[in-house]
C-alpha cells in the first residue's frame, strides 16, 4: 500500500471510532425503545466497518469474517429476534423514563470517556495508530454502556446496553487482537444471540405478569 | 489591494442579494416535500420590497434601542462577511480584522440587540420570546466554545482562512473524526441558532410556541424589512462558515483574477443549495421538540463537540 | 470417555424433549448425573498422577485441578437432581414446566462441566457465560413477579460481568500475541507468561476478576445475589453455590497462577483485596440478614472470598488449603440447602424471624438442619473446620500474616452469626399463635431424603480424615496451580 493510502485508511479508522463513540452517547440519549435498537444496529455496523478497515490495515482476512459475523448476528438477527420474542407494545413508540436526566447523563458519559483514556494510557506505548483509535474508544464505550444499564429503567434498553458493552469490548478487541481465534468471535456472537433470546423471553414474561417492563421500579426484593 | 477591497465588496453583495433567495428556496422546498405547492422562490425579495414601501409604526413606549436594533442586526452579518471566506480561499483585505471568535461576537451583538429590543417593545410575547432565545443561546454557547476550541486545537489558528486549509491538506485529513464531528456539532448549532426544527418552528404562527419569531413581531415597515433581511443574511453567513470553513474550501476561487471570483459565485450557491436540501430533509423528518427537550438536543451537540476534541486528543 | 461427561446430560435432554413423562425425565437426568460422577471419578484417578487427561489436544482435557472441580460439580448435580425430583413433586406447577426444568438444568450442567474441561480460554469464557443464561429460567422457575424480577437482575448483572470479562480476555490475548504466541490455551498462556507486558495483563486480570467476580457475587458486585437466592428453588441455590465457589475460583486461580509469572504484574494484590473485602463484607451481611436462604448465600460469598485470599497467598501450603476449602465447601453447601429445603417444606416460611422451634416440631429435621448449619459455619467435626484451619495455619506461617489474621476474625464473626441465626430457628418452642404448628405433619419426599443422605457422606467423612488417594490428588492439583511460583 502507498503511504497515502495508509493515511486514508487510518483517518477512516479514526472516523469510524469517533462515530462509534457517538453511538454510545446516542444509546443514553435515545428516548424510545426503537431509537435504542436503531442506535445499537448502527453501532454494530460501525463495528463491522472498523473490522473491515482494520482488516485492510493489518492484512488480516480474519477480520473480514468478524465483520460478516457482526453484520449477520447483530444487525440482522438481533432486531429480528427482538421483534419475535419481545411483544409489540414493548417496542412501541413511547418516551422512556430515566433515573438521571439526559443532559446530566451525557456529561457523566463524557467524564467516563476521559476516565477510559486514563485507564488505557499505561498500555499504549509501542502500539500502532489503529490501537490508539480503537482501544480507548472501546473502553469508553464499555464504561458508558455500563452506566447506561444503571440509569435505564426498562427491560429492553437495559438489554441493548448490555449488548453494547460487548460491542465496545470487541471494538477494542479487533484492534488489539486481530488474530483472536475465530472460535472466540463465534462464541461471542453465539453468546449475544443467546442473551437476546433469554432476556427477550424473560422480559415478555415479566410484561405478561406485571403489565410493564419497568424493571427499575420492581423493588419487591429490597433487603430490609 | 484595490482588487482585494473590490472582492470584499463583491462578497458582501453576494451575501446581501443571494441570501433571500436561499431562504426562499428553503421555504419552497419544505412546502413541496410536505406535498404543497409552496411560495415562489423569490417571495422573500417581494416581502422585503413590500415592507420597505410601508409606513413604520413605533410604539410610544419604546426607546432608541427599538429603533436602532434593525440597523445593528443588519450590519452584523455584513461585518462578519468581510471576515470569512465566502468566495475566495485566500484572505481578502479585511480578513485579519477579526478571527472566528470575533465574528461570533459580532453576530452575538446583533442577537443581543434583537433580544433587548423585544423586551423594549413592551409586548408580552416579545419578552417571552427573548427569554426563550436566551435559553437556547446560553445552552448553545458552550457548544460554540468547544467547537472553536477544537478548531484551534487542530488548526493552531482561529483565522477562518487558515482553518479551512487544514481540513484538506493532506486530503485524508477530511475524514479526521475531529473534523466530521465538529461539522456535525456546528450543523446542530445552525439549526438551533436560526430557529429551525427541531428547536423552533420558523413557519409557525402561534405566538405562544414561538422562540425566534416573536422577537420581531412589533416591527413594521422598513424595520421589519431590515429584520427579515438580516435574518436571511445571518442564515447565509452561518451556512458559509459551515460549508467553507468547517466542511471544505472546495469551489472557492484560488486565483486572483476577477473571472475566478465571479465563477465562484454559482459554485458557492450550489454548495448552499446542498446545505439547504440537507436542512429541508432534517426539518421534514423531525418533529419540533418540547421546550425542555431542547436541553437534550443541545446537550447532544455539546457531547459531539467534546467527542471531537477527545478523539483528537486520544489519537495523537 | 471425556466426551461422555458432556454428552450424557444432552442425552437426558433429548429423552426429555422427546416427550418422556415427568417421572422418567427426572430419573433419566439423575442416572446421567450418576454416570457422570463415575466418569469424573475415573478421570480424577488418571489426572491425580499429575498428567492432564487430554481428549483433543489444545481444546478439551482436564488436569488434576480441573478433574477435582469436575468431580465436585458432578456430585453436586447428582444430589441436586435427586432433590429436585422430590422438591418439584411438592409444587403445583404444570408438568410441562417441570419437564422444562430438567431440560434447563441439564443444559446448565453441560455448560458447567465444560468450564474445567475446555483448554481454550475464550471457550471457557463462553461456557461460564452460558451457565448464567441457562440458569435464568431455573432461577425464575416459580414465575411469580418476584421470581421473574430476581431472574432479570441475575441475568442482567451476571451477563454484564461476562461482558466486562471478555474485554479482559481480549486484553490478555493481546498481551500473549505481543509476546509472540498465537494459541490461546492455558498451556500456551503459561508458556508465554514471563514475556507478558505487566501493564496490560494487570488491567486484563483486574477486568476478568471484576467480570467473573460479578458472577461469583464478590462483595462490591453482589447486588443480584440476595434476590436470586431467595427466589430460586433450593437445588438451584446449591448448584449456583458450586458455580460461584468452585468453578469461578478455578478459572481465577488458574489465571492468577499463570499471570503472576509476568514480572511486575499485579495479581495477588487484587485477589487478596477482593477476597478479604468479600469475606469481611459477607460476614457482616450474615449478621443483619433476615432470610435463611440469603444467610447461606452470603456464606457462599464469604467462602469464595476465603478461597481467593488463600489462593493468592505466597505458599504452597496456602494453595493446598485453598483447594481443600473449595472441596469442603462445595460438598457442604448443597447439604445445607437441602436441609433448608426440607425445613422449608416443614414450616413454609423464608424469614428467620418466622421460623421457631423446628427441633420441637420435627426432631429429625431440626437436628439435620442444626448439623448442616454447624458444618457450614465451620464447626468440628465437619470438613470446613479442617480446611479453614489449614488456611489459617498456612497463612500465619507465610508472609501474608495480616491477611490470615483478618480472615480468622471474619471466620469467627460469620461462625457466631450463623450459629446465632441457626439456634434461633432450630431451638426454642414453636410460636403458640403459629397455626402451622397444629397442621398435619408434612411428608418429606423420599428422593429429598436420599439426596440429603448422599450429600452428607463426604461432609462427615472429610471432617474426620483425608483418605490417602485424596491427599495425593490434592497435592497434584496444587502442583498444577502453583508450579511456576518463583
Amino acid at each position: 500500500m502507498t503511504p497515502d493510502k495508509v493515511a486514508w485508511i487510518h483517518e477512516l479508522i479514526l472516523l469510524v471510532a469517533g462515530f462509534f463513540l457517538l453511538c454510545s452517547f446516542g444509546l443514553i440519549a435515545a428516548s424510545q425503545v426503537m431509537g435504542c435498537l436503531r442506535v445499537y444496529v448502527i453501532q454494530s455496523l460501525l463495528l463491522a466497518a472498523s473490522a473491515v478497515l482494520l482488516g485492510i490495515d493489518y492484512h488480516s482476512a480474519d477480520l473480514w469474517i468478524v465483520a460478516a459475523i457482526a453484520i449477520v448476528a447483530k444487525a440482522v438477527l438481533i432486531p429480528f429476534l427482538l421483534r419475535r420474542t419481545a411483544r409489540h407494545d414493548m417496542i412501541a413508540r413511547r418516551e422512556l423514563q430515566q433515573a438521571i436526566s439526559v443532559p446530566m447523563s451525557l456529561l457523566i458519559a463524557l467524564a467516563l470517556t476521559v476516565l477510559a483514556y486514563y485507564i488505557v494510557d499505561p498500555m499504549m506505548d509501542h502500539t500502532s495508530r489503529s490501537v490508539h483509535a480503537n482501544l480507548p474508544i472501546g473502553f469508553a464505550a464499555v464504561l458508558i454502556a455500563i452506566y447506561t444499564i444503571t440509569v435505564r429503567r426498562e427491560a429492553l434498553p437495559q438489554m441493548l446496553s448490555l449488548l453494547a458493552i460487548e460491542n465496545g469490548a470487541f471494538f477494542a478487541g479487533i484492534a488489539i487482537a486481530p488474530n483472536f481465534p475465530l472460535i472466540g468471535e463465534l462464541a461471542a456472537a453465539f453468546d449475544v444471540l443467546m442473551v437476546v433470546l433469554t432476556l427477550g423471553v424473560l422480559s415478555t414474561q415479566i410484561h405478561r405478569l406485571s403489565g410493564s417492563t419497568e424493571v427499575g421500579t420492581l423493588s419487591e426484593l429490597m433487603e430490609d | 489591494m484595490v482588487r482585494m477591497i473590490l472582492f470584499n465588496l463583491i462578497q458582501v453583495a453576494v451575501v446581501m442579494f443571494l441570501s433571500p433567495l436561499a431562504v426562499g428556496i428553503l421555504n419552497r422546498f419544505k412546502e413541496r416535500v410536505a406535498g404543497k405547492k409552496g411560495p415562489s422562490i423569490f417571495q422573500t425579495y417581494r416581502d422585503i420590497w413590500k415592507l420597505f414601501h410601508k409606513d413604520q409604526i413605533l410604539s410610544s413606549e419604546s426607546t432608541w434601542i427599538f429603533r436602532a436594533t434593525p440597523y445593528v442586526c443588519f450590519a452584523a452579518p455584513i461585518l462578519v462577511t468581510m471576515l470569512i471566506p465566502v468566495l475566495t480561499s485566500y484572505p481578502l483585505f479585511f480578513a485579519f480584522m477579526g478571527d472566528m471568535i470575533g465574528g461570533g461576537f459580532v453576530l452575538a451583538l446583533g442577537g443581543f440587540f434583537a433580544t433587548i429590543a423585544a423586551v423594549d417593545s413592551a409586548n408580552p410575547y416579545g419578552a417571552m420570546g427573548a427569554s426563550r432565545t436566551r435559553m437556547v443561546g446560553f445552552l448553545a454557547e458552550p457548544v460554540f466554545m468547544v467547537v472553536f476550541f477544537t478548531v484551534c486545537f487542530v488548526a493552531n489558528s482561529t483565522i477562518p482562512y487558515i482553518v479551512q486549509q487544514k481540513w484538506v491538506h493532506p486530503e485524508s485529513n477530511f475524514f479526521n473524526p475531529a473534523h466530521i464531528l465538529v461539522a456535525v456539532a456546528f450543523f446542530m448549532l445552525i439549526l438551533a441558532e436560526t430557529g429551525k426544527i427541531p428547536v423552533d418552528n420558523p413557519s409557525g404562527h402561534f405566538e405562544l410556541a414561538m422562540i425566534d419569531e416573536s422577537k420581531s413581531l412589533e416591527y413594521s415597515g422598513s424595520g421589519a424589512a431590515l429584520m427579515k433581511w438580516a435574518g436571511s443574511m445571518k442564515f447565509f453567513v452561518l451556512l458559509c462558515i459551515f460549508l467553507n470553513v468547517l466542511i471544505a474550501p472546495w469551489g472557492l476561487a484560488s486565483g486572483t483574477a476577477l473571472g475566478d471570483v465571479l465563477l465562484a459565485i454559482p459554485l458557492i450557491f450550489i454548495k448552499v443549495l446542498g446545505a439547504v436540501i440537507l436542512i429541508v430533509m432534517v426539518e421534514s423528518s423531525l418533529a419540533k421538540l418540547r421546550l425542555f427537550r431542547i436541553t437534550a438536543f443541545l446537550g447532544l451537540a455539546f457531547v459531539v463537540a467534546v467527542a471531537a476534541v477527545l478523539t483528537r486528543m486520544m489519537t495523537t | 470417555m471425556v466426551w461422555a461427561i458432556l454428552i450424557l446430560p444432552l442425552v437426558a435432554i433429548a429423552i426429555t424433549a422427546a416427550g418422556a413423562p415427568l417421572g422418567l425425565a427426572g430419573w433419566i437426568s439423575v442416572l446421567a448425573a450418576l454416570a457422570d460422577v463415575v466418569i469424573a471419578g475415573i478421570l480424577a484417578g488418571e489426572a491425580s498422577h499429575g498428567r492432564a487427561v487430554i481428549a483433543i489436544p489444545h481444546w478439551v482435557g482436564v488436569d488434576a485441578f480441573g478433574s477435582l472441580i469436575l468431580l465436585l460439580e458432578t456430585f453436586g448435580a447428582l444430589t441436586a437432581l435427586l432433590f429436585s425430583i422430590g422438591f418439584l413433586s411438592q409444587l403445583s406447577t404444570p408438568a410441562d414446566r417441570k419437564r422444562r426444568y430438567f431440560i434447563w438444568f441439564n443444559l446448565f450442567l453441560t455448560a458447567l462441566y465444560a468450564v474445567p474441561m475446555l483448554r481454550e480460554i475464550a471457550l471457557v469464557w463462553l461456557a461460564l457465560t452460558l451457565t448464567t443464561l441457562f440458569s435464568v429460567f431455573l432461577v425464575s422457575f416459580e414465575r411469580t413477579p418476584a421470581a421473574l424480577e430476581a431472574g432479570w437482575k441475575y441475568a442482567i448483572l451476571t451477563t454484564l460481568g461476562a461482558a466486562i470479562a471478555i474485554l479482559g480476555v481480549l486484553l490478555l490475548y493481546w498481551a500473549e500475541s505481543r509476546a509472540g504466541f498465537t494459541a490461546f490455551t492455558w498451556r500456551q498462556l503459561a508458556a508465554s507468561a514471563p514475556k507478558l507486558s505487566p501493564a496490560i495483563v494487570s488491567i486484563a486480570f483486574l477486568l476478568i476478576l471484576i467480570g467473573f467476580g460479578t458472577k461469583a457475587a464478590l462483595i462490591p458486585f453482589h447486588a443480584w445475589l440476595p434476590d436470586t437466592y431467595s427466589r430460586a428453588p433450593f437445588p438451584i441455590c446449591a448448584m449456583l453455590s458450586i458455580l460461584e465457589s468452585a468453578a469461578i475460583p478455578y478459572v481465577l486461580l488458574h489465571l492468577a497462577a499463570t499471570i503472576r509469572l509476568a514480572p511486575g504484574a499485579r495479581v495477588d494484590q487484587w485477589l487478596i483485596f477482593f477476597g478479604l473485602v468479600s469475606a469481611g463484607g459477607a460476614a457482616l451481611l450474615i449478621i443483619q440478614t433476615h432470610e435463611y436462604k440469603r444467610l447461606f448465600a452470603y456464606s457462599t460469598i464469604e467462602n469464595t472470598g476465603i478461597i481467593l485470599t488463600a489462593g493468592a497467598m505466597t505458599s504452597t501450603a496456602a494453595h493446598h488449603a485453598a483447594i481443600w476449602q473449595i472441596i469442603s465447601h462445595s460438598f457442604t453447601k448443597p447439604l445445607v440447602f437441602y436441609a433448608a429445603g426440607i425445613m422449608f417444606m416443614l414450616v413454609g416460611k423464608l424469614r428467620i424471624s418466622e421460623v421457631r422451634g423446628v427441633l420441637s416440631r420435627s426432631p429429625w429435621i431440626g437436628s439435620v438442619m442444626m448439623a448442616a448449619g454447624l458444618a457450614i459455619a465451620g464447626a468440628p467435626p465437619f470438613a470446613i473446620f479442617l480446611s479453614e484451619l489449614a488456611i489459617l495455619k498456612a497463612g500465619l506461617a507465610g508472609p501474608q500474616m495480616w491477611a490470615a489474621v483478618l480472615l480468622s476474625s471474619f471466620m469467627i464473626i460469620s461462625f457466631c452469626a450463623i450459629t446465632y441465626h441457626l439456634f434461633r430457628m432450630v431451638l426454642g418452642s414453636a410460636d403458640a399463635n403459629d397455626t402451622a404448628a397444629d397442621a398435619p405433619p408434612v411428608t418429606i419426599p423420599r428422593s429429598c431424603i436420599i439426596a440429603l443422605t448422599v450429600a452428607a457422606i463426604p461432609v462427615v467423612v472429610l471432617g474426620c480424615y483425608v483418605p490417602a488417594p485424596l491427599a495425593h490428588w490434592l497435592a497434584a492439583a496444587t502442583a498444577s496451580l502453583g508450579s511456576g511460583r518463583p
